[in-house]
């Protein structure tokens, strides 16, 4: 009796299935080769608002949020009646607490993400969620992991690998000290892929360019005592110390560093995590005062930068941030390859994005995003030349464009020094 | 069905271990009392400096010794409180942690907030988190013992009062990392080398001078006697005519205080808060705890400053990546030796 109710259940499940199954994939899409598209795309933003790179998740937030709203402003412009909304969710810089946050946006209809910020997190979200749905996901996370990782396709990422960062580090430390052979460097990281990565690349470079590498020193993000740490680092007095860390962590670090009384902030190099300005109160000003630090940055020379930065600053929130560019550049790519497409379904959207970020067609800045939406909608391919470089989406999907920025902090601000370009 | 309640096995573990051990200063025919045994504890520690700095230069088996100390004092004050709460209540507080949490941001509201002096700020923070842990008592614990509530029961309280405690904190501090106002970067040199932050060394000694002053009022006062007391036999303690609930309090008060110091101290010496510190240290407390032997607090005295003498150590080896984890390897590798712990009575055969 039992079973032939169930039975009876299945074979309606069965027969609504296809049905559901239909009315869903219709939902999201209309006509893509009438002239006014209708449609409502949500991009979702997952970052760090808490935990270690806490200070990256605001910033980043916002830099989506204005492409949200340029986009919005483009299709407007254009005629389009697509509407692009944004939602956030918070990663806490924790894997099992992104993939939450990646399913929570995702059930509010994300389509398309940005971020995280970290390439666990990013793994987390990979495996739990956008591969098998094939949704694109653009971090931020840097680390040279992610270009071995099988992803299907759907990870692209607007920052340069830090494969490419280690190459700028290098350019910054063999610029003070005049050359590499011969002088030693001490590198301290924090025990993640971030770290480990930057570490062993700038090791594996600065030892083929005839340098010396004491270390390097990982530590654990969440222990209370770095002086042995510290005292390792400062030890035999290094030419340059290289340190690839989050803030939070490198706050306790840099305390550490101070009281050994043999460090000094002027020999110091440190990768984009920690390129803060101003410098926060978790961090002691002293450590960073005098330092440099690299960070990917615009393209020289061009206008698109200064246009930003306009933007950026005008806008209400937080102040600029590492890798607040490449995010804004994220959130576009992810609007048009949505009108590229014309629709709102993830694999049409994944399917778009290599071809709209070049080396090929027409190019446009987000300054002319109404005439590139135009462009896209007489089937012309375009070609987006982000803020943060040309893109051109390699094999692996990581950006070819690999400038950086070298700064100096003075008197607690970030100043830019000069722009370098690194090939892989 | 009636019958005996099989109790889960990890806490079948705890409680028969501190059945087997007698009160400190008891002394049987087996094996040393502890005060003999802690002797030897600190006659090993010193055979161990001496021969690291035999090994490995004076400088550096110093240096690693100061600051093993550093950390091995807040590690003990927390050890100590969770250790007492344990002996007394038989009771594992999975909220020590948050209990440092929030002495440290009681300090920072009065340091940060209405710029008092650090001392004042630390006093506050102590008196805070002792009352705190009182109303915790008298609101949670006390009823729930009242209502003849499980070790489990009471295992997953604590975990929920953990939560809303650090939640709690981070709803009004927020979570970016926090600074009291103390110097955290300059340093002194002295003994020849040895290097520590001006805030660390007065960590280290307020801590210490702390622990003394633990250490003597349970051996001493009428009030430690007790707390052993109950301790041992919470029936036999009530008919000898003790006031088991005023005990507890008390108990309590004092625990919550030795938390709310620890948690300033770590806060100095470390320089950068948040709502997640406490929670992050608590299994180094427990470490420290069981290394020691569960339930006494003289054990967990011993159990902290060894633990955090033993990672520092360790960093004269090894790679200081390896830090946490030689801590708890050094922790089973006791258990193995001496499963009650280095100050718990030896297993009876």
């Amino acid at each position: 009796m039992l079973g032939s109710k169930l039975s009876g259940f299945r074979a309606l499940a069965a027969a609504l299935l296809p049905a559901a199954m239909i009315v869903a994939a219709c939902g999201g899409t209309t006509n893509s080769s009438g002239s006014s598209l209708n449609f409502t795309m949500t991009i979702g933003d997952v970052e760090p608002f808490t935990g270690d790179l806490g200070a990256l998740g605001a910033p980043s937030d916002k830099a989506v949020k204005l492409a949200v709203d340029q986009l919005n402003k483009a299709s407007k412009d254009a005629g389009l009646s697509v509407t692009f909304k944004l939602v956030s969710a918070d990663t806490q810089t924790d894997p099992q607490a992104a993939l939450s946050a990646a399913r929570k946006v995702v059930d509010e209809g994300a389509t398309c993400l940005t971020g995280p910020a970290t390439t666990p997190e990013s793994l987390a979200i990979l495996n739990g969620l956008t591969k098998a749905r094939k949704i694109t996901m653009l971090p931020s996370a840097t680390s040279a992991k992610l270009r071995k990782t099988d992803d299907g396709g759907t990870i692209f990422r607007t920052a340069p690998p830090d494969n490419l960062q280690a190459l700028a580090l290098i350019d910054a430390v063999t610029k003070q000290l005049g050359s590499a052979s011969g002088k030693t460097v001490s590198i301290g990281y924090q025990n993640s892929p971030y770290g480990e990565g930057l570490a062993n690349t700038f090791k594996d470079a600065w030892e083929k360019a005839g340098g010396k590498i004491q270390g390097p020193v990982g530590y654990d993000p969440n222990l209370s005592n770095y002086n042995a740490e510290a005292g390792k680092i400062v030890a035999n007095n290094p030419d340059a110390y290289v340190f690839a860390d989050f803030p939070d962590t490198f706050g306790k670090v840099a305390a550490a560093l101070l009281r050994t009384g043999k460090f000094d902030a002027n020999k110091l190099f440190v990768s984009d995590a920690l390129a803060v300005s101003p410098i926060p109160s978790s961090i002691p000003a002293a450590a960073l005062n005098g330092a440099h630090a690299t960070n990917a940055g615009s393209p020289i020379g061009t206008a698109v930068a200064a246009d930003f930065d306009k933007l950026y600053t005008g806008a209400p929130g937080p102040g600029r941030y590492a890798l607040d560019d490449n995010m804004f550049d994220a959130g576009i790519l992810c609007g048009l390859a949505a009108i590229a497409a014309g629709s709102n379904d993830p694999a049409a959207i994944n399917g778009q994005m290599r071809k709209i970020s070049g080396p090929n067609g027409k190019e446009f800045t987000f300054t002319k995003l109404a005439d590139a939406v135009k462009a896209l909608r007489a089937g012309t391919q375009i070609h987006y030349m982000g803020v943060s470089g040309a893109i051109n989406f390699d094999a692996s999907g990581d950006t070819s464009t690999g400038t950086f920025d070298i700064s100096t902090w003075k008197n607690g601000q970030l100043v830019l020094d000069r722009k370098v370009d690194t090939k892989p | 069905m009636g019958g005996r309640r099989v109790r889960p096995p990890f806490l079948y573990m705890l409680t028969s271990a501190t059945a087997a051990q007698a009160s400190p200063s008891e002394s049987s025919g087996v094996g040393l009392s502890t005060a003999a045994r802690g002797l030897v504890l600190v006659g090993a520690t010193v055979i161990v400096v001496v021969v690291l700095i035999a090994t490995k230069g004076y400088q550096p088996a110093a240096q690693a010794t100061a600051n093993g100390l550093v950390s091995g004092t807040y590690f003990a004050l927390g050890a100590v409180g969770l250790a007492l709460v344990f002996g007394v209540l038989r009771l594992v507080n999975f909220a020590h942690g948050d209990f440092l949490t929030f002495g440290a941001y009681s300090a920072l509201l009065a340091n940060a907030f209405f710029n008092l002096p650090i001392i004042v700020a630390t006093a506050i923070a102590v008196a805070a988190t002792a009352v705190l842990a009182a109303v915790l008592e008298l609101a949670v614990w006390r009823p729930m013992r009242a209502r003849r509530a499980g070790g489990l029961q009471l295992l997953l309280i604590a975990i929920g009062l953990a939560f809303v405690i650090r939640n709690g904190i981070q709803i009004a501090a927020g979570t970016e990392p926090r600074t009291l106002h103390v110097d955290i970067t300059s340093a002194v040199s002295f003994l020849g080398g040895i290097r520590l932050g001006t805030t660390e060394l007065a960590v280290v000694v307020i801590g210490l001078v702390a622990l003394v002053l633990v250490a003597i009022l349970l051996s001493i006062s009428r009030l430690g006697k007790e707390m052993r007391a109950l301790a041992d036999n919470v029936s036999l303690a009530e008919v000898a005519g003790i006031d088991t609930g005023r005990v507890i309090i008390a108990t309590w008060l004092v625990a919550g205080a030795l938390a709310g110091l620890a948690g300033v101290l770590v806060a100095a010496a470390v320089g950068v808060l948040t709502p997640q510190f406490g929670f992050q240290l608590l299994l180094s407390l427990f470490a420290a705890t069981i290394l020691g032997g569960i339930g006494n607090a003289y054990g967990a005295l011993a159990g902290g400053l060894l633990l955090g003498l033993a990672q520092e150590w360790s960093t004269l080896f090894i790679d200081p990546r390896w830090k946490l984890a030689v801590g708890f390897a050094i922790l089973i590798l006791t258990l193995l030796i001496r499963p009650n712990g280095l100050l718990g009575r030896p297993a009876l055969k």
